[in-house]
């Protein structure tokens, strides 16, 4: 028995059940964008920051709109050509179709490469920079072993050549590399100390401890004090506790693979510690709940029976005493007779490690966890995401970045919330002092902005108008370029005009693997106490890379699922079009209905994130 | 295409089977055991509300070992973050496991084709997606139990910034316990998108000949309207959870707030200029289509029941067809009712108000229709009808206590308490589950060509329909008292001891709080109850009563012109429907029914419109 | 399918090559009156004149796209219904969230008429 209408349309309502199917489901997916749209609206008028306007690349987004619109139409011309029974023609206009979906992603994704691959910092006072952060290359510290001196980090040269170290100081293969961002601390400032929690502890996050101990060097960490715990053996009516110790005072933290000199505690023994902890908690709780059990059973007897308590409710303060009274000393006797034989009757939960005042300093990734107390010299403590804390002196966990944008607009919408007044403020910036912008690039170019944006609003004012927010404090890396090329004389608009990249320079942003464009782009080195917020430009760093991230994913996804469908019947439905012409015409109608939807979506985005 | 597999094996069969019936039964089981597990979970937190420095007795602890007790309670207590594991759980499992897979996924797949006269759903091998993208979610959620992080812990709302930082301390974001909520609702929202996109093509394309739209079954209007409220307000809570997702993945904003502070952590690093509003907006634009998809295939289940049962037509079958699309309209401009209390102004909020109280209208017509339905019945009190007569007054107390909420500033007092709890559990456990229940008596013989045993059926109902009244009744009576809900101790915490205290609160509290004891205790009894059911369902299988015929109960409705149990194509000949779907007691017509599919004979006078519109 | 003769097909492939044609030349108009200084509608800068103009050009190519590549124009009744009703609730859920979101509470609807308390 065959379903019916699966090709011929039923009478009554002229439609074949595919067709009806593709239409529900493109509703909801108009109920899926339109949710997507509107949280999209509401992030955008009910921001409290300045949303970014036109941050995009608008070429690549121009290109992907003539491609979707070109497949649109040859999705179209290839129902066509089976209707008239034209497979070849098909072939070509569905190929063309799906090859199209193909280049559409691979812009997309190097849209995506160029924004993950940029930086960005928000300030204590909110002042933003974006651009590219130093990351390690071959430093100087003569097999050391330890992460590249810092008076070698540079952030110049591209990837041939040139090896790269990583955190902990092995050596890479060329191209990978890790962004000089970290929360340091210094173990030779101070007193440091690495705490692992045993109940989190987890092997399989092993990257942190490798890091840790492969930053402070071999045999640096070691075990602060004995990590003991007690054992239960109970004999007839007796109990017998004796306390052992698992690990000894000084023995090493080490990677897991190191040879095994006397007391060495790697992972393994780490998770053995887990375990000492996990059996002693159960342990404990065993007895803890049995004495509950019996203080409860005689709470609920007592207020049956006793004389002094019947009749009240539980919840009286002298029930709760005497509750409390049974519990505390069930809870004595099963602790000294109770018969819970334990291998691990007691342990800690945590397990301490102090760091040698020589060892190297400890760099962790800020993704790992938090700091608190940031400053160079100051007490600092570092909480991992698995519970381990590092604590100590703070070392220079400051962030090296050429700068390609720089953004005073939040700033100056703080400041006029607060009623000061925002370009004075702008001069006192933290990012224009010689301890951050060390060669004073960076107050040139504000210069230089502050001269082209006078020439602007003048040219502006004779139709009328005013420079935007905008215009007036976000100077972008085309104009940081433009500047640079006319070595900072800023006296007319047509030819900082003629120097500033346009549509086809825009297509990657900022290019700092380009020697003479680096250039243009100041060496700021910002302190971590002064930073707020640093991501990449991913929807970390705002609502507006969120949302487009999102929309154009979800997109991107729709794409890749209608390419496969589409792909199916370009390379498999021979078979179909033998046997059933019709029927692959119906199948491929419906998939043409969904890329049109694809494509009519793309319609809105467009404009919507490339152009507003 | 010739898809029929003359001889499919046990897999293709029963595993990985495309026939609706068999997806429906797998729809069935599942949820019934996700509802049973769903109420385990729920004995676990009563038993923390009524004795909250008692440890959990060894009955109800059996099911942990010692490594679970000793990581999520403490001395054998439930902790406050345990208890609000399970009741994150208990909601959403009961919500999206339990009761729309059985209402919606086992009666629409097995019922709803047989009902038009379609030989299967438009798409089987997409139904079949559905349930195994279903269990997989299902799967996701509750495995989460398992992880160091335990599950969701954040109301079954998922409200952020909260829930954003629920396990965020987790080096592995994928397997934290919120993570797997959002990504198991993002494989239940695809199964609930694929079975809506069928049932609706079955139902608009499928129907047998002759089914015109007014003769079909009141049951398939429900589920037409269910399939679209599903189709339609899922994709905004994708949305959210999608939006939550990347939250937690790529630390972004969407729902977080400027300048939040978390204990332990500091100032939070993050960009800010979110809103925590905008996941509840989206959140509750599903939210209330939530209910009424949960709502609909009860009334569905009830209004076959009855008709079969008093051996006369459903009254007001046109008004009821109507009122269910007035109220699946409806049901979209109304969700900001679980808002109240987020800070909208008097415009909009009336605005939400109006609609609420409006549409308590057609909710008002079906249950008024069924209830007239019965008068001048000549009623059969069989264990369905039984059930589906308790769902009208214990609905019909759901929907009332619905009303105070409905108001703006009445539910100022009334939100977040336990009147809340009372009104939804009112609605859902004596009223939907009743309905179901009884809907699963009424279709069993068909399935399995056996009766449910009669007297396990009473053993069933009556203790469970006592007892559930004791379990949410009080909770009514605390909740206007002003009892929170999501207490781990029951309100404990809050209790004033002196009498003349200045904590008025502490003393509601005190007059109220022994209420909890009852309750649990009725929750406990209640699922004893529910045992008989369970033995029923295997025992009937084996040595239930057979059916003396295709149509044990005399009904009306195609699915009974089927063999029993149906095979692959459900009807042994092509089948064609000349009159309406409750055709009872019809002066000119021999018999006490007439059931659509009979080919009009010499001796009736037909004086129904035969229109061929569509 | 309506028209489903060959010449049919064949005047309809015409008019896709003629609509893809208004879809890029839409697509040219709209980066244009972005980035082109003196097309610039309202003030200088992006606001509320450019969303709307470009949001118009958008809704424009998109009712091109599903009217004529999508067939809307000659479907049947219950696609217009399930398109067009989906089109409704979408439109609906972006307005009242806006009524939400615009109507919140304040001072101004929260204390009385001469309230001493007025900030």
């Amino acid at each position: 028995m065959e379903i019916p209408y699966v090709v011929t349309p039923r009478k009554d309502t002229g439609l074949n059940n595919s067709k009806i199917a593709i239409w529900l489901f493109l509703a909801s997916e108009v109920m899926l964008f339109g949710g997507l749209f509107s949280a999209y609206i509401f992030l955008r008028i009910y921001a409290d920051y300045p949303w970014p306007e036109r941050a995009l690349a608008v070429l690549p987004g121009l290109v992907n709109t003539f491609i979707l619109i070109a497949s649109s139409v040859t999705v179209v011309f290839a129902w066509a050509s089976l209707k008239l029974r034209n497979w070849r023609a098909f072939q070509g206009f569905m190929g063309f179709t799906v090859f199209c979906a193909l280049v559409f992603m691979v812009l997309k994704s190097i849209e995506y490469n160029s924004k993950f691959h940029h930086h960005a910092v928000r300030t204590s006072e909110y002042s933003s920079v974006e651009g590219h952060v130093h990351y390690f290359e071959e430093g100087h510290g003569s097999g050391s072993g330890h992460a590249g001196g810092e008076s070698s980090d540079k952030s110049e040269g591209s990837s041939d050549g040139h090896k790269y170290l990583s955190i902990t100081g092995e050596t890479l293969e060329g191209g990978k590399h890790i962004d000089h961002n970290f929360y340091v601390v210094d173990p030779t400032a101070g007193d440091a100390n690495v705490t692992f929690d045993l109940d989190r502890f987890h092997p399989d996050y092993d990257k942190y401890i490798n890091v840790i101990i492969g930053c402070a060097g071999k045999g640096k960490i070691t075990l602060a004090k004995d990590y003991w715990y007690t054992q239960r053996e109970v004999s007839g009516n007796s109990v017998k506790v004796t306390e052992k110790i698992l690990f000894k005072e000084g023995s090493v933290l080490a990677l897991r693979d190191e040879k095994n000199e006397e007391s060495v505690i790697s992972i393994a023994e780490l998770q053995e510690a887990k375990d000492a902890f996990l059996l002693a908690r159960k342990h404990e709780q065993k007895i803890r709940t049995k004495a509950q059990r019996v203080a409860g059973a005689a709470l609920t007897k007592a207020l049956k029976e006793d004389s002094l308590l019947r009749g009240m409710s539980r919840w009286e303060d002298d029930a709760v005493k005497f509750r409390d009274k049974v519990l505390k000393e069930e809870l004595a006797k099963l602790e000294a007779n109770g018969q819970f034989d334990s291998d691990y009757a007691k342990a800690a939960s945590t397990i301490s490690f102090s760091v040698a005042k020589d060892a190297h300093l400890i760099r962790v990734k800020p993704s790992w966890g938090f700091m608190t107390g940031k400053e160079t010299g100051k007490d600092t403590n570092i909480a991992l995401l698995d519970g381990t804390l590092i604590t100590g002196i703070a070392g220079d966990s400051s962030l090296p970045i050429a700068v390609d944008a720089l953004d005073f607009t939040h700033l100056v919408m703080r400041a006029e919330d607060k009623g000061l007044d925002a370009d004075a403020l702008i001069e006192e910036s933290l990012l224009f002092d010689s301890q951050v912008d060390a060669t004073g690039q960076l107050r040139t170019v504000w210069e230089a902005h502050k001269k082209w944006r006078a020439l602007f609003a003048a040219e502006l004012a004779k139709k009328g108008k005013v420079p935007t927010e905008n215009d007036k404090y976000r100077v972008t890396w085309h104009q940081m370029v433009a500047y640079h090329r006319l070595d900072y004389q800023i006296d007319n608009l047509g030819e900082v005009k003629k120097v500033t990249p346009g549509l086809f320079e825009d297509f990657k942003g900022a290019n700092h693997k380009n020697k003479e464009e680096v250039k243009a782009y100041p060496e700021l080195r910002i302190p971590r106490e002064n930073m707020v917020l640093d991501s990449k430009l991913t929807p970390k760093w705002n609502n507006y890379y969120g949302i487009y991230f999102t929309i154009t994913g979800l997109h991107g996804l729709h794409v890749i699922g209608g390419a496969i469908v589409l792909g199916y019947y370009l390379f498999f439905g021979r078979k179909m079009y033998d046997s059933n012409p019709d029927w692959l015409a119906n199948r491929v109608e419906v998939g043409g209905l969904f890329w049109h939807f694809v494509d009519l979506v793309w319609i809105f985005v467009f404009p919507i994130f490339y152009l507003m | 295409m010739g898809d029929d597999h003359h001889n499919p094996n046990f897999i293709q069969k029963y595993i990985f089977s495309t026939d609706h019936k068999m997806i429906g039964i797998q729809y069935g089981i599942t949820a019934l055991l996700f509802l049973l597990f769903g109420f385990f979970l729920m004995m676990l937190m009563r038993w923390s509300i009524a004795y909250p420095n008692e440890p959990l007795p060894e009955w109800l602890g059996f099911a942990f070992n010692e490594d679970w007790k000793a990581r999520w309670l403490t001395d054998g207590k439930v902790t406050g973050e345990t208890y609000n594991m399970f009741g994150a759980m208990h909601g959403t499992i009961m919500v999206f496991l339990g009761v729309v897979p059985l209402g919606f996924g086992a009666f629409g797949n097995y019922v709803g084709p047989l009902q038009v006269g379609a030989i299967d759903m438009a798409f089987p091998k997409l139904n079949m997606m559905s349930y195994w993208l279903y269990l997989v979610g299902g799967l996701m959620m509750c495995g989460s139990f398992f992880l160091e992080s335990g599950t969701a812990k954040s109301g079954w709302t998922n409200y952020p910034p909260l829930s954003s930082y629920a396990d965020s301390q987790h080096p592995n974001q994928f397997f934290t316990g919120q993570t797997q909520w959002l990504l198991g609702m993002v494989f239940l929202i695809s199964s609930s998108l694929l079975g809506s996109v069928n049932v609706i093509t079955t139902i608009v394309n499928l129907r047998a000949k002759g089914m015109t739209w007014m003769r079909l079954p009141f049951f398939v209007w429900a589920m037409l309207v269910v399939a679209f409220l599903l189709l339609l307000a899922f994709p905004p809570l994708e949305v959210a959870g999608i939006l939550q997702l990347v939250d937690r993945f790529t630390g972004s904003s969407f729902f977080q707030p400027t300048g939040l502070y978390q204990s332990g952590v500091g100032v939070v690093e993050q960009a800010g200029g979110g809103s925590p509003l905008l996941f509840q907006h989206l959140f509750w634009f599903l939210g209330h289509p939530e209910v009424y998809v949960l709502l609909l295939p009860a009334i569905a289940v009830v209004a076959e029941i009855i008709p079969v049962n008093t051996r006369k037509p459903l009254w007001g079958y046109k008004s009821m067809v109507y009122a269910v699309m007035v109220l699946g309209f409806l049901s979209f401009i109304v969700w900001a009712h679980h808002m109240y209390i987020t800070g909208m102004g008097p415009a909009i909020s009336t605005f939400f108000q109006v609609t609420t109280v409006l549409i308590s209208v057609p909710s008002v017509v079906l249950i008024t229709s069924m209830l007239i339905s019965l008068w001048g019945g000549s009623i059969r009190f069989t264990v369905p009808m039984m059930w589906a007569c308790a769902f009208l007054p214990m609905f019909g107390i759901g929907g009332l206590t619905g009303l105070p909420l409905a108001f703006n500033l009445v539910d100022l007092h009334l939100h977040d308490t336990y009147y809340v709890i009372g009104h939804f559990h009112y609605v859902v456990a004596p009223g939907i589950l009743f309905g179901l229940f009884g809907g699963i008596y009424h279709w069993y013989p068909k399935m399995f060509g056996r009766y449910m045993n009669t007297f396990l059926g009473h053993l069933h109902f009556w203790p469970s329909l006592i007892f559930i009244n004791l379990v949410f009744f009080p909770m009514l009576l605390q909740g206007m008292a002003g009892f929170h809900r999501r207490w781990y101790n029951g309100g404990a915490a809050y209790l004033e001891s002196d009498p003349d205290g200045e904590n008025v609160f502490g003393q509601t509290v005190r007059e109220w709080i022994d209420l909890n004891e009852l309750m649990s205790w009725s929750v406990f009894l209640l699922a004893a109850a529910q045992l008989p059911f369970i033995i029923n369902l295997f025992t009937a299988w084996f040595s239930g009563r057979k059916v003396e015929n295709d149509n044990p109960w005399n009904a009306t409705t195609l699915e009974w012109n089927t063999p029993t149990p149906p095979p692959h194509g459900n009807f042994v000949t092509e089948p064609s429907v000349y009159r309406g779907p409750y055709e009872y007691s019809r002066p000119d017509a021999d018999g006490d029914y007439y059931p659509q599919w009979v080919d009009k004979s010499e001796t009736a006078k037909s004086n129904e419109k035969e229109s061929a519109d569509a | 399918m309506a028209g489903d003769s060959p010449e049919a097909i064949r005047k309809a492939c015409k008019l896709y090559g003629v609509i893809g044609g208004c879809l890029f030349i839409g697509t040219i108009l709209t980066v244009a009156v972005a980035k082109i200084p003196w097309l610039d509608v309202g003030g200088h800068g992006f606001d509320g004149y450019d969303a709307i103009l470009g949001l118009a050009i958008a809704t424009t190519k998109a009712s091109l796209v599903a009217v004529i590549f999508m067939h809307l124009n000659h479907e049947k009744k219950a696609i217009y219904w399930i398109f067009f009703g989906a089109l409704f609730f979408g439109a609906a859920l972006i307005a009242i969230f806006w009524g939400a979101y615009a109507d919140p509470i304040t001072f101004d609807n929260l204390l009385p008429e001469g309230s001493t308390l007025n900030r």
